[in-house]
């Protein structure tokens, strides 16, 4: 209108946020090696390409390894309790919608104590980022199994090797009605990991990412095959889905054509493990979030409480 | 341009106004009503409208906030002569690139440096002072940059390239959108103009004057002064051995000897300096015209402050000696191959008119440009004149409606004079219309840009002037008579936003009362642009919301109730306040009339506009109708048609069912009775949902390469630290914090296969050792060779 929508505002922030801003002033203390640092760094990036000011982020976490990533950025933080760091996002995105809120997470954290909580925060739909980095292993306790530690592992809780089969996170969270994000990437490949994270990020609802990656310090082999042999990796495409750069999509000697709105062909997708699907499962913008649905309809002033309150209590008028 | 952090217009919210519990509810419909038709008077709870803003208007309170198209950067040596600042910023935003972290800075940097200009040449320029943008750059520079730190390399550097930026800029003023902005870009395009013109005639000119010294020097070669004994000394030289005396009396029959006439010695001289003034008269002889004079004439280089018509003879006199030159080139053009015929020549030039020179002579022939303001009522016949004179002239009325009304129509009535070029615009479109504007200024016939300057209490030029156009209050169109014969070919409204509707419909969102958002879509109508200007104010009156009434309409609705509908509602618009609250503003019965009339106006010109044309659709009705007609005919007959022959079919099956029927009880043909229909097929089993992956698609096989040089293929390092523990002088992160080797002579080939075995990304490639001497050299090699294979 007037000949000025032709041009835009202009967002002259106050400075041009780098790396460096969204680095705390504590090092990592995850050992050489570990895949926690890649993950640091493609969010560290993410922040910086999207130009978040650090006052508007807020990194949530349970208890694990993994869940001392928000002692790594420099924004707010929450290192909650054991499998309580999505009820704790939740509260934060509902009092503060204006926050981005992301959520880091492992697979115990995740997937054995934190599970009611899982479930159902993929039921609700609230905006937010969740990584669940899966390593197959309580790695911070010093190697007891998870639940998506596989059949036959040997550890300090399953010394003639672990009894039952593995959870998959992604068929878990598939089944969840209201699901309206699911990508799967490996710790190795950084260029993968950004802009999954990216495609998570801008998703409207709540984006859980599964992370595989090894674990130096105890489970150092888990994926040496396929570190080696790329062609154990899927690439899942598709024009609606991640778009890779020809370099890093070459890399790929397996791929495959995935609409990632086909909810059942995710389903079927997600229970392949040979070769291990990476990229966008599921993808559907139009899921209701609860926060939109919880959403007050009018504000409730001062005077409308007062009238309800006389109401209620007009009922017990003698 | 998401690479430049340009964001959509950040939403204001807008709240509805709430109820004043310290007023009582008045009986708002009498009131309301009574101030529609102009009987009741102003008083509380209603307010005037002083400080509120049409809604649509209202999100640009603040432009220094937006982007535009203004300031303008005039430039007489750019390639571009006009061009907005802001495209200029665009193009060094767009140079950076924004690939690195301190692209990415300067580009920020750049975007406060553009905010600083622009409001450093807003500000000057209310003391009526235009400045180089250069001089802009330099002084927003220094804005920007005093909390840079003069010790950290990155902010130096910064400087140092908004320096260097600063060396690509065109040296050109930077013009604020005020009154005054369509003088200074008349000015820049008209010398834009005649300098492609004196271009293309500088050349011939320059010829034919010299041919026709050539003729004067070959004539005076002849003359006795040519043949005295001192001439003839200054000729050969000064030797004694010739008498030079002598040589004049032998040479002295030839004097006086075919010689030219008088008469074409005068026309020759005439030409001569004819032709030499055309040349010197086609460049401005002034660097810039005074702004704010009344009358300006470029070829004359003189302000007049008189009234046009007052004018008129120097403007006559103007162009009858810019007539005369032109003249002066054809008498030159018969002289100099000697085909002047008096007998024949003599009557065309005593009658040499404008109209009876051709296209290409007055194509370049350079334009006259007046620039007219505070044109006077008085002026309207003297201005109309001199568009009818067939002349170059091209007359610039720069227009404010809420001074001089009867300047509205100016452009529409112009367009009834034979082939004038008219282009009607405002202050704020001129940007847009620049090639319009060359095109009326290359026209070899007249020209009338009508422009409206836009003044307001409440607004700045840009955006009254954008109002105005928005709201059809000023219509902006291009009448263009060299562009063909008909109105289709000639006339465009195309320039005046959403021209198809009768007001531009723009969406507003506010919240009510009750928290729900209400949305809406909205015209931006000519009482929105009316309620800007103080005139007009007494017509308009807020309403608190205790007054709101159900019989309350917006405008645009109110205006298509038929009378009886209408009769007991009262129109509104929207407007909103400093902040931010929404009020309903009613409007009175003048504001409706004129509003009625300025649409039916503006729905006129939408039909020369091809739009809406009522003969068209009046055609298209009947031939509708005379379709819909004949097709029903046609329908009817083919029902009569199938009726008939059904009722024989029903009459035949009849009887072919009795007989059969009637066979029937007689026990005969029974098994010619039709069968049932044959039972469905059971359905087919479903195929089951297919349970395993699709064949994955195989890449093409990848060629081994084994690599020589040391390398780390760093956009795939997962930050890991595992080869920075080992070497940190050897092995160092780039910006986006992925390892690279910095130095490969600060550590051993042992650290490097060392890296390479320990990376868990598998991505340090330690190629060939650069130390041919380093310990255990064989055995370091075959550990590297895996790692050397990609």
């Amino acid at each position: 209108m007037f000949g000025i929508e032709n041009y835009c505002k202009l967002a002259v922030a106050d400075e041009y946020y780098t790396l460096k801003d969204y680095s705390s002033d504590n090092l990592p203390r995850w050992c050489s090696g570990c895949g926690d640092h890649a993950i640091l760094t493609a969010v560290q990036r993410l922040c910086r390409d999207e130009q978040l000011p650090p006052e508007k982020l807020a990194f949530v976490s349970g208890i694990g390894c993994s869940s001392r990533f928000p002692h790594y950025v420099n924004a707010y933080g929450f290192h909650s309790l054991h499998g309580r760091a999505l009820p704790v996002a939740e509260g934060i995105h509902m009092r503060r919608p204006d926050l981005h809120v992301f959520v880091s997470t492992g697979d115990g954290d995740c997937c054995s104590i934190g599970t009611a909580h899982w479930i159902h925060a993929i039921r609700y739909n609230m905006k937010m980022v969740v990584m669940m980095h899966d390593n197959q292993i309580y790695a911070l306790t010093k190697m007891q199994a998870s639940p998506t530690s596989q059949k036959g592992l040997v550890s300090n809780t399953s010394p003639y090797g672990a009894l039952l089969h593995e959870l998959n996170p992604l068929t878990v969270t598939l089944g969840v009605s209201n699901v309206s994000f699911v990508a799967q990437v490996v710790e190795w490949m950084p260029d993968i990991i950004y802009p999954v994270l990216k495609e998570a990020f801008h998703h409207n609802g709540f984006a859980f990412v599964c992370i595989l990656q090894r674990c130096p310090a105890y489970l150092p082999n888990l994926y040496d095959e396929i570190v080696k042999d790329m062609s154990k990796l899927q690439l899942l495409k598709h024009p609606n889905g991640l778009k890779l750069e020809d370099s890093v999509s070459r890399l790929f000697k397996t791929q495959l054509e995935h609409d990632p709105s086909d909810l059942n062909r995710a389903r079927e997708i997600a229970q392949c493990t040979s070769p291990i699907p990476v990229g966008i499962l599921y993808r559907n913008e139009s899921v209701p979030r609860y926060e939109e649905l919880n959403r007050p309809k009018r504000i409730f002033t001062p005077e409308l409480k007062e009238q309800g309150l006389n109401h209620e209590f007009d009922k017990f008028a003698v | 341009m998401s690479e430049i952090h340009e964001t959509g217009l950040a939403p204001a919210v807008y709240k509805e106004a709430a109820v004043d519990a310290s007023v009582e509810k008045p009986e708002s419909l009498p009131d309301l009503l009574s101030f529609y038709l102009g009987l009741g008077k102003r008083r509380a709870p209603y307010r005037e409208v002083h400080t509120l803003l049409p809604a649509l208007l209202s999100p640009y309170r603040d432009l220094s906030a937006v982007r535009y198209d203004y300031p303008l950067c005039i430039s007489e040596k750019a390639e571009e002569v006009v061009t907005p600042v802001t495209n200029i910023f665009n193009r060094l935003l767009g140079e950076i690139g924004g690939q690195t972290d301190s692209e990415r800075r300067l580009q920020l940097y750049l975007q406060k440096l553009e905010v600083a200009v622009k409001s450093l040449a807003e500000s000057i320029s209310k003391d009526g002072a235009i400045k180089k943008l250069s001089a802009l750059w330099a002084e927003g520079k220094a804005q920007i940059c005093d909390r840079l730190d003069a010790n950290d390399p990155a902010d130096v550097q910064i400087e140092k390239d908004l320096d260097a930026l600063r060396q690509s800029l065109p040296e050109g003023d930077v013009v604020v959108c005020d009154g005054e902005t369509a003088i200074h870009v008349m000015y820049a395009l008209w010398k834009e103009t005649i300098n492609r013109k004196y271009g293309l005639i500088h050349n011939t000119l320059t010829e034919m004057v010299f041919r026709l010294e050539s003729i004067l020097a070959a004539d005076a070669a002849k003359s006795e002064e040519a043949y005295s004994p001192e001439s003839l000394q200054t000729l050969i030289g000064t030797r004694d051995e010739l008498d030079f005396s002598e040589l004049s009396k032998i040479l002295s029959p030839r004097v006086g000897k075919e010689r030219l006439s008088p008469e074409r010695r005068k026309h020759i001289e005439n030409a001569i300096r004819d032709s030499k003034e055309l040349m010197r008269g086609v460049l401005p002889k002034e660097k810039r015209a005074e702004p704010g004079k009344a009358l300006w004439i470029p070829g004359a280089l003189k302000s007049i402050d008189a009234s046009l018509a007052k004018a008129l003879p120097e403007v006559r006199e103007q162009m009858g000696k810019i007539l005369r030159q032109i003249q002066a080139v054809f008498l030159a053009e018969l002289e100099t191959e000697d085909a002047y015929k008096p007998e024949l020549h003599d009557a065309f030039f005593a009658d040499f008119d404008w109209r009876r020179l051709p296209e290409e002579t007055l194509s370049l022939c350079p334009p006259i440009v007046i620039i007219l303001t505070g044109l006077k009522e008085a002026d309207a016949s003297a201005l109309f004149e001199i568009l009818t004179w067939k002349m170059p002239i091209k007359l610039v009325v720069l227009a404010d409606v809420s001074r001089e009304g009867w300047l509205k129509n100016i452009g529409e009535m112009a367009i009834t004079l034979e082939d004038v070029f008219v282009a009607q615009s405002a202050v704020n479109n001129l940007p847009a219309i620049l090639p319009t504007i060359r095109e009326g200024l290359a026209y070899n016939g007249p020209a009338l840009f009508s422009i409206y300057t836009g003044s307001s209490r409440t607004l700045s030029p840009y955006l009254a002037s954008a109002a105005a156009l928005e709201s059809r209050a000023w219509v902006s169109f291009t009448y263009h008579p060299g562009r063909g014969s008909t109105w289709a070919e000639r006339f465009t409204i195309a320039e005046t936003p959403q021209h198809d509707q009768d007001w531009p419909i723009s969406p507003f969102t506010y919240q009510a009362v009750d928290g729900q958002e209400m949305s809406l879509s909205i015209p931006f109508t000519c009482a929105d642009f009316w309620a800007t200007e103080e005139r007009m104010s007494s017509h308009f009156l807020c309403v608190p919301k205790n007054a709101y009434h159900a019989n309350m309409v917006m405008l645009h609705e109110y205006l298509s109730l038929i009378p009886d509908q209408a009769r007991d509602k009262v129109p509104y618009i929207l407007m909103v306040d400093e902040q931010n609250t929404v009020h309903r503003v009613v409007v009175d019965q003048v504001v409706m009339t004129r509003a009625r009339k300025m649409r039916d106006a503006w729905r006129r010109l939408q039909e020369l506009g091809g739009i809406n044309n009522s003969h068209a659709l009046k055609l298209v009705a009947e031939e509708k109708r005379r379709l819909e007609e004949e097709k029903n005919h046609q329908v009817a007959a083919i029902e009569q048609k199938y009726k008939e022959q059904m009722d024989q079919n029903v009459g035949e099956l009849a009887e072919a069912m009795i007989d059969k029927i009637a066979a029937g009880l007689l026990g005969v043909g029974a098994a010619t009775l039709p069968s049932a229909p044959p039972a469905p097929k059971a359905a087919a089993p479903a195929q089951p949902a297919q349970a395993t992956a699709a064949p994955a698609a195989p890449v093409e096989e990848a060629v081994e390469i084994v690599i020589e040089d040391p390398g780390i293929d760093t956009p795939r390092c997962t930050t890991c630290n595992e080869c920075t523990n080992l070497n940190k002088r050897m092995f160092a992160y780039n910006e986006n914090k992925q390892a690279y080797i910095k130095d490969i002579k600060a550590g051993t080939y042992a650290q490097l296969v060392q890296a390479a075995e320990k990376c868990p990304a598998r991505i340090i490639h330690p190629g060939k050792p650069l130390n041919p001497n380093e310990e255990g050299l064989a055995a370091l090699i075959e550990r590297a060779k895996p790692f050397n294979k990609v």
